[in-house]
């Protein structure tokens, strides 16, 4: 269903797709699978008034600069939960982190039978969205709600959201047992698009291990759209570590919130590999005092993939830390994007703040924009930042050949050795040694080893 | 056969000729010392040995075991026993130690059909050749050359000798920057590895090693040629004389 349209002006198309979305949104509305429209319509109905008015973003808006998206204005995505999803259990096992509490959906849609709950312990509420909508639905509008900016995705995800992950972690429950939310996109005949919505709180003093696997098992392109809230209690801890292994006709957004308060943590490890087309936008907000914020992040581009890492961290709160590592891996034709904005607004002082970027290029054709943002509105703080470029260096290759390791296992020791510096921020060994899988292999396939 | 035979060999980086007709053959159970003043083409000797690949060989030829090395990779050199102990060991940030030795160790195992090793065998093979060139353990775990000493490198570069256990060696100036005692112990070292099915070059700017590893050959290096071989008494000549008395020589 490719839009056939003689006139290539993006504008255009951008306009066209905008409307095709908005009349798709009327036309659900009056279906019979509309009913789920009517949860929160209001904010529904606004945001696909909203992304009718301000379209998708192009190449002028700022922010999207050097992340062209018409790839994904070429489709028309339908919702996919019509699929029949004959997805078994051994079909997504890859994906699954054993001793584990696994959420699985399926394009948007929670699969109870493919999940398993089994090692939730008591403290901790964990399954979908309109499963506990009725128990929690204040918590759920309130938290759902409490940053909304105008970005055309997450308007998108507002109008069309189906379903998605419920986590609350009671005051002083310390969840020990990680808990994996698994959003596969299965194939249909065609182009399909799922806006997971996921609502994580965790209360004061709590502590939580979550995971986000974003995997394709499709033939067809398709879209994941994902929108994620995360509010984390005075003195809680929350690791948040995202594996992104889409298939290669996957387009990939993700629009995250995070809330900090007083004294609380957030450590997330964002590993990026998969998609033609990714762009995780992570916005940070450290309203508390003393809260400390680690922001990790692993993106291994090949063939013309475009990976864009979009990080906000806005500091409120006094004496509060932050601490961010981003680093690429890029071959082929790939092309790797970073924006690193950090803000410190008058209240926020002494705050420390730490930003680096560095990027491995491996081929003439791959390229990386990366841009430090710093805005900072206090005299009382320590900011740096940093980026680098490099190449693999020569001297080292040739050291480890010289012992008898062949040139491609020395770039591998040598590209592996950049990456782990990463994975090391994975507290949970399950985790660990899971997301080592896909990132061994996705080297493994980059040096052709 | 000579285990290395080096036939008029000329060499050179970036269009730069820097090694001009080199002769020099090494057999089993010998030691050789090169000897020369900075800039003769010691280290792009080693280098085109152990097969970096900025060297250009424009003339001549290097056998090995009567095979023709340039056309091996440098990853296959090493497997077919020829080690350089680097004159400036590399850093590799990330990457242990330990990691690093086990792989070379089961790269060269597994070339030479010999089953793979596990970190635990691994262990006990490279704390025999830690303590052989006085080396502590806790090493192992830090990053390959990162942060270790001038000595402590060169100990390394030793060890990795000890570990593989390489038919032809060649030491690239070792003894820079060592103290004596660092010095005596990695001679000690190296004594010990040689043997009847080995051979060792030394490549050097003084004779200070060579008081505690007795070469059976020294040849001197001047601008890209040997100008004078001889047995380990040149060295003391050139220790007291330098060698200055040989480029004259050479120019006549």
């Amino acid at each position: 269903m490719r839009i056939e349209s003689i006139n290539n002006n993006l504008f255009i198309k951008n306009r066209q797709i905008v409307h095709w979305y908005k009349s798709k949104f009327y036309e659900l509305e009056r279906s019979s699978d509309g009913a789920i429209l009517k949860l929160f319509y209001n904010s529904r109905q606004d945001a696909i008034e909203k992304l009718a008015e301000i379209g998708f973003p192009t190449s002028k808006d700022e922010e999207w600069k050097f992340t062209d998206i018409s790839p994904i204005l070429n489709f028309e995505f339908l919702l996919g939960f019509k699929a029949n999803n004959v997805i078994l259990k051994q079909d997504i096992e890859f994906a699954i982190i054993p001793n584990a509490v696994n959420i699985v959906f399926v394009n948007g849609i929670y699969a109870p039978e493919l999940s398993n709950l089994n090692l939730l312990p008591k403290g901790v509420i964990a399954c979908n969205i309109l499963d506990s909508i009725q128990n929690y639905s204040n918590l759920i509008e309130s938290n759902s709600r409490f940053f909304e900016k105008d970005n055309a995705f997450v308007q998108l995800n507002t109008a069309f959201w189906q379903d998605g992950a419920f986590i609350l972690v009671q005051p002083g429950v310390d969840v020990e047992v990680p808990i994996q939310l698994v959003f596969v996109s299965n194939g249909l005949s065609y182009p399909f698009v799922s806006h997971p919505r996921n609502v994580i709180i965790a209360q004061d003093s709590s502590q939580l291990k979550l995971i986000e696997t974003y995997v394709g098992i499709s033939e067809s392109y398709y879209m994941t759209n994902s929108v994620t809230k995360i509010f984390i209690g005075k003195e809680s801890h929350v690791e948040h570590n995202k594996i992104q292994i889409e298939a290669t006709n996957g387009f990939h957004i993700e629009n995250r919130v995070v809330r900090l308060s007083k004294l609380s943590r957030y450590a997330a490890n964002s590993i990026s590999l998969g998609s033609s087309l990714a762009r995780n936008e992570l916005n940070i907000n450290i309203d508390g005092e003393k809260a400390k914020c680690g922001l990790k992040g692993l993106t291994i581009g090949t063939d013309k993939q475009v990976l864009d890492d979009h990080t906000s961290i806005i500091h409120s709160g006094a004496n509060s830390t932050s601490d961010e590592v981003y680093k690429f891996i890029l071959s082929d034709l790939s092309h790797g994007i970073f924006n690193g904005k950090i803000v410190v607004l008058p209240n926020a002082q002494r705050t420390d703040s730490r930003q680096t970027n560095r990027t491995l290029v491996l081929s003439d054709d791959a390229k990386i924009n990366t841009k430090p943002q710093l805005e900072i509105f206090n005299d009382d703080v320590k900011c740096t930042h940093g980026a680098t470029v490099g190449k693999l260096d020569d001297d080292q290759i040739f050291y480890l050949r010289s012992r008898g390791i062949s040139l491609e296992e020395a770039k591998f020791m040598l590209i592996n050795s950049f990456a782990s510096e990463i994975l090391k921020s994975i507290s949970n060994h399950e985790v660990h040694n899971f997301a080592q899988k896909f990132i061994a292999n996705k080297l493994k396939k980059l040096i052709s080893l | 056969m000579s285990l290395l035979e080096i036939k008029n060999l000329h060499a050179g980086i970036n269009g730069n000729d820097i090694l001009k007709g080199i002769n020099l053959e090494v057999n089993l159970g010998e030691v050789h010392a090169i000897m020369g003043p900075n800039g003769s083409g010691k280290s792009t000797l080693a280098g085109v040995i152990a097969g970096r690949n900025e060297y250009e060989i424009k003339l001549g030829q290097i056998l090995y075991k009567n095979k023709d090395l340039s056309k091996m990779t440098p990853e296959e050199r090493a497997r077919e026993g020829i080690f350089l102990a680097f004159q400036y060991p590399v850093e590799i940030p990330g990457v242990t130690n330990l990691y690093f030795l086990k792989s070379a160790f089961n790269a060269i195992r597994k070339y030479r059909g010999l089953e793979e090793v596990d970190t635990l065998e691994f262990l006990s093979v490279v704390r025999n050749g830690a303590e052989l060139v006085g080396l502590d353990e806790s090493f192992l775990n830090r990053p390959v050359n990162e942060g270790f000493s001038g000595g402590e490198k060169k100990r390394n570069e030793v060890l990795q000798m000890a570990i593989l256990q390489p038919t032809l060696s060649i030491l690239d100036e070792t003894d820079s920057g060592l103290d004596i005692d660092a010095l005596k112990t990695i001679a000690e070292g190296v004594n010990k590895m040689h043997s009847d099915s080995n051979a060792i070059v030394i490549v050097t700017h003084y004779q200070r090693l060579l008081n505690y590893i007795m070469p059976d050959y020294v040849h001197v290096l001047i601008d890209g040629k040997i100008v004078k071989s001889g047995d380990k008494n040149l060295a003391l000549v050139l220790e007291d004389k330098g060698y200055d008395w040989l480029k004259v020589q050479d120019a006549k």
